[in-house]
């Protein structure tokens, strides 16, 4: 990290998430396994006063939507310490590793990823994380992995395929509970390339929206990623509060 | 039969072999006995002279065809040996030993006899050899007595080279003729354009030289007929005389012709001088008199040309000169016609005359009347003396001949050149000619003067009668350009073409002659041509004087008026300022802001000014919003170290959904 030992790292307004800020400023998570770089990133270790080292990973937006999102302005990404997390298309395990870092020990992420080539990277990683169970099977099916995965509180959702809201409902039926948040990222290209990007994503939402889900906010991935939007919202949210406030 | 076929070329070659054995010193030494030499001799055969007769003998026959063989043989050798021989073959051919003892007498004549058989046959080449002394040097020196030549001393042999080098060259220059050198037809030539030549000059000299011509010649004529003596030794005279004839048979009769017609002049001239110095006489005899010298001279100037023409070996058949001779001849024969009628006048008039040039000159000019018949004569006489001037008797004459001839040419020449000077003068010669003679003149002597250029550049072969036709072209050619003019375009303006300054020039010219000028202008109309032309330059005088003078005067004048516009148009333009300066005093002028006023227009920006330069401004102003909006798309460059514009945590800029 440039700046060399002015860098100061603040936490960010999400928990779990910190800020290093020295010449530049740069996400970064708290290393759970320190003195290791999961897929060669940069490292800050910074010392407290009371001597113990605590040693950050700076968190690459190019290759993290989560991260691009956050960097994005998103309001709320609902992960945070001690949150179970169902993470699907974890991939190499990149963006997988800083969520575990976020949950922590007390959390638990469950990185469901279909093909067999990322899927060994992701166990690799995981053999280090305590608090991350790699699933090697396709998210359609959340069937085959309904006995390990148990309820959670926020499914992260990066699949990448034109019935990713079908795919997200189907687990979120399985495993998010009642309230629980969701958190998907949408490729416009990769839905319909016709339309506009928006209009591709007014559609997901739409059909989220159909599915029991309740988008609350939307996020665009740019300068990072074209064409990308995250949405956020909840599932199954209580009509308590309305009832209470017609009533 | 197959082994005597086979022997006898081999003892043939044997005794071959012994006849050259004189010149092999060694061979003649070494031999022994029979069968040492004949090895030898085997060894040497293919070194033999005469290899051509060897190869033929060394042939083996396998089928010794007797007949077919000494055929062969005899054939081959009845080419070199001849008739004899084959006889002598023929007659022995069968009979054993003597048959062989033939063969070797055979091969015996054929070395000896045979060699001179040979050299008959090629000759030319023998010649050559013995001409081409040294071909090689190897063929004269490093032979057997090297050593010798070596000791040899060194100062007598070039002298004795030298003078075989001398030998052989003298040898050579007699073998070689004239066709060698392709001479011959220029040397004939130049022999016929001598014999004109000769012929002139006879003419010259008059009738009563006849008698002595073989010596009359002056020493220019003289040395080209000594040079040409040794080439008509080559041919015989008929042989001479057949070329020229074959060559050009009209020019025997061309040149009869024109001895005549100078001898015609020579008659007319001293009575036309007579004639013309006591004018008031017989005014149409002078006229007569004139054209017919005039007629005379032309015609000998044609023949001349004709004649140089030839001698040049220009082709002459379609040359314009043929066809003017032939007109002139014509009129000639016209002349004579009415020469029959004035003869005795004449001979009257000549008589008195010749008295004159007798006392002055010593020429005894005997009047001859014009005959037809006199043509063959003088080539008799020229033969004559051509044959005769190889005699001895001529050679004490000839010189004091020449030097009368001297004189009475330089006579000739000096009567001559007050004639012309005179004709010149008066321009008689306009006066005189008939019309067609004047076209004809136009027609053809204008080619006469193109040609005289030529002459002029050629080698001057015979220097007098040159000399003369060239004057004689001279003078006809001005006349021929000045008769052009008149007879050419006469209605055409003339002088339209040819600018002012030429005309001045010209004028100028012509003042510097004025006194010829004032005689032109007194003679009567029909003199001329250059008359005529000069009244129209006089004309143009008067007339450029005048006009130039009117020219002048104005262009003067509108060069001052020019001059006076202009001094007061610029005197105006500088007189208004001061005016306006004047009165602008009298009036206030308006203020910088009263200029500049814009009344209730708004004032604008200078960029807004602009419509397209307005857009241009909204467009990047909304571009500049946009990129608050969208982001544009950052490529990663290099490991992630950070966004270097900061990140502010406590921002949120996502887009809410309403519930």
């Amino acid at each position: 990290m440039k700046g060399g030992s002015r860098v100061v790292v603040q936490p960010h307004r999400h928990d779990g998430v910190f800020v290093a800020k020295g010449k530049e400023d740069a996400l970064c998570t708290k290393n759970m396994v320190p003195g290791e770089a999961v897929y060669g990133e940069k490292r800050v270790s910074v010392q407290n006063e009371d001597g113990s080292k605590v040693e950050y990973r700076v968190w690459n937006p190019f290759r993290s939507k989560l991260a691009a999102a956050i960097l994005g302005g998103v309001d709320n990404i609902w992960i945070a310490p001690g949150t179970r997390v169902l993470y699907l298309g974890a991939a190499s395990g990149t963006t997988v590793s800083h969520v575990s870092d976020i949950v922590g020990p007390t959390g638990v992420v469950y990185a469901v990823e279909f093909s067999h080539r990322s899927g060994r990277d992701l166990v690799n990683m995981a053999k280090k994380r305590t608090n991350v169970i790699p699933i090697i099977e396709d998210a359609r099916h959340p069937a085959r992995y309904r006995m390990l995965v148990g309820m959670v509180d926020v499914i992260f959702s990066d699949v990448a395929q034109p019935d990713q809201a079908r795919i997200l409902a189907l687990n979120a039926s399985y495993f998010l509970k009642n309230g629980g948040h969701f958190v998907i990222s949408i490729k416009a290209n990769c839905i319909d390339s016709t339309v506009p990007a928006e209009a591709v994503f007014a559609q997901e939402v739409k059909k989220l929206q159909a599915d029991q889900f309740k988008p609350s906010e939307q996020v665009t991935l740019e300068p990072f990623e074209r064409d990308h939007a995250c949405v956020v919202g909840g599932y199954r949210m209580p009509k308590k509060q309305k009832v209470v406030t017609e009533s | 039969m197959m082994g005597k076929g086979t022997k006898s070329p081999r003892k043939a070659v044997r005794s071959s072999a012994k006849n050259h054995s004189t010149n092999n010193a060694f061979r003649e030494d070494d031999i022994d006995d029979e069968i040492d030499a004949f090895h030898k001799q085997r060894d040497v055969v293919p070194l033999d002279v005469n290899g051509e007769s060897e190869d033929e003998d060394l042939i083996e026959p396998v089928f010794d065809f007797e007949g077919i063989d000494e055929d062969d043989s005899d054939n081959s050798r009845s080419d070199d040996d001849g008739e004899e021989s084959d006889g002598i073959n023929d007659n022995i051919k069968d009979k054993g030993f003597a048959a062989k003892i033939a063969r070797q007498a055979k091969y015996l004549r054929q070395k000896f006899g045979g060699d001179d058989d040979e050299m008959d046959d090629h000759e030319e080449e023998e010649e050559e050899r013995k001409a081409i002394w040294g071909r090689r040097k190897s063929l004269y020196y490093n032979a057997d007595n090297v050593d010798y030549e070596l000791q040899s001393s060194d100062e007598d042999l070039p002298m004795e080279e030298e003078a075989e080098v001398l030998k052989i060259q003298r040898e050579k220059a007699k073998t070689l003729s004239m066709e060698d050198f392709g001479l011959e037809n220029n040397e004939q030539d130049e022999s016929d354009s001598d014999r004109q030549n000769d012929m002139h000059q006879d003419a010259l000299v008059g009738k009563t030289a006849m008698g002595r011509r073989s010596a009359v010649d002056d020493d220019n004529s003289y040395q080209n007929y000594e040079e040409i003596k040794k080439d008509f030794t080559d041919l015989s005279k008929e042989e001479q005389m057949d070329v020229v004839y074959s060559s050009a048979p009209e020019l025997v009769g061309l040149l009869a012709e024109l001895n005549d017609a100078l001898d015609q002049v020579r008659e007319v001239k001293p009575i036309v001088h007579k004639v013309g110095e006591t004018t008031e006489r017989g005014r149409v005899g002078m006229h007569f008199l004139e054209v017919k010298q005039v007629l005379l001279l032309t015609y000998c100037q044609s023949i001349s040309f004709y004649l140089l023409l030839k001698s040049e070996g220009h082709p002459v058949r379609d040359h314009p000169v043929i066809a003017r001779l032939v007109e002139i001849k014509n009129l000639l024969e016209k002349m004579k016609q009415i020469d029959v009628n004035l003869h005795p006048q004449l001979e009257d008039m000549a008589i008195n005359s010749l008295k004159n040039v007798l006392t002055r000159g010593n020429v005894p000019l005997e009047v001859k009347p014009v005959t037809t018949g006199q043509q063959p004569k003088p080539i008799k006489d020229f033969e004559k003396s051509k044959s005769s001037q190889d005699a001895d008797n001529a050679s004490a004459s000839q010189k004091k001949e020449d030097v009368q001839m001297g004189l009475q040419s330089l006579e000739m020449l000096k009567v001559r050149e007050n004639l012309e000077a005179k004709l010149k003068k008066k321009g008689i010669y306009n006066l005189t000619k008939p019309k067609d003679v004047r076209k004809a003149v136009n027609g053809q002597l204008e080619t006469l003067d193109d040609f005289d250029d030529e002459i002029k550049h050629t080698a001057v072969k015979n220097l007098e009668s040159l000399s003369e036709s060239r004057k004689l072209s001279q003078l006809v050619g001005t006349k021929a350009n000045k008769s052009k003019i008149v007879s050419g375009d006469d209605d055409l303006p003339k002088r339209d073409d040819i600018g002012e300054r030429r005309r001045r020039h010209e004028l100028r010219v012509l003042a510097r002659a004025g006194a010829v000028d004032d005689s032109d202008l007194m003679e009567d109309e029909d003199g001329g041509l250059g008359s005529r032309s000069m009244d129209v330059k006089d004309q143009d005088i008067d007339e450029t004087g005048e006009s130039e003078d009117e020219f002048y005067k104005e262009v003067k004048r509108q060069r001052v008026e020019k001059l006076r516009a202009k001094s007061e148009k610029y005197s105006g333009t500088l007189a208004v300022p001061s005016f306006v300066e004047a009165e602008t005093d009298g009036k206030r002028q308006i203020t910088y802001q009263m200029e500049k006023n814009r009344g209730l227009t708004r004032p604008r920006k200078k960029l807004l000014k602009n419509p397209r330069k307005k857009y241009r401004q909204k467009h990047q102003k909304q571009l500049i919003r946009r990129k608050g909006q969208v982001r544009d798309i950052r490529k990663p460059t290099g490991p992630y170290g950070g966004e270097a514009t900061g990140i502010n945590t406590s921002v949120s800029r996502s887009i809410r959904f309403k519930s």
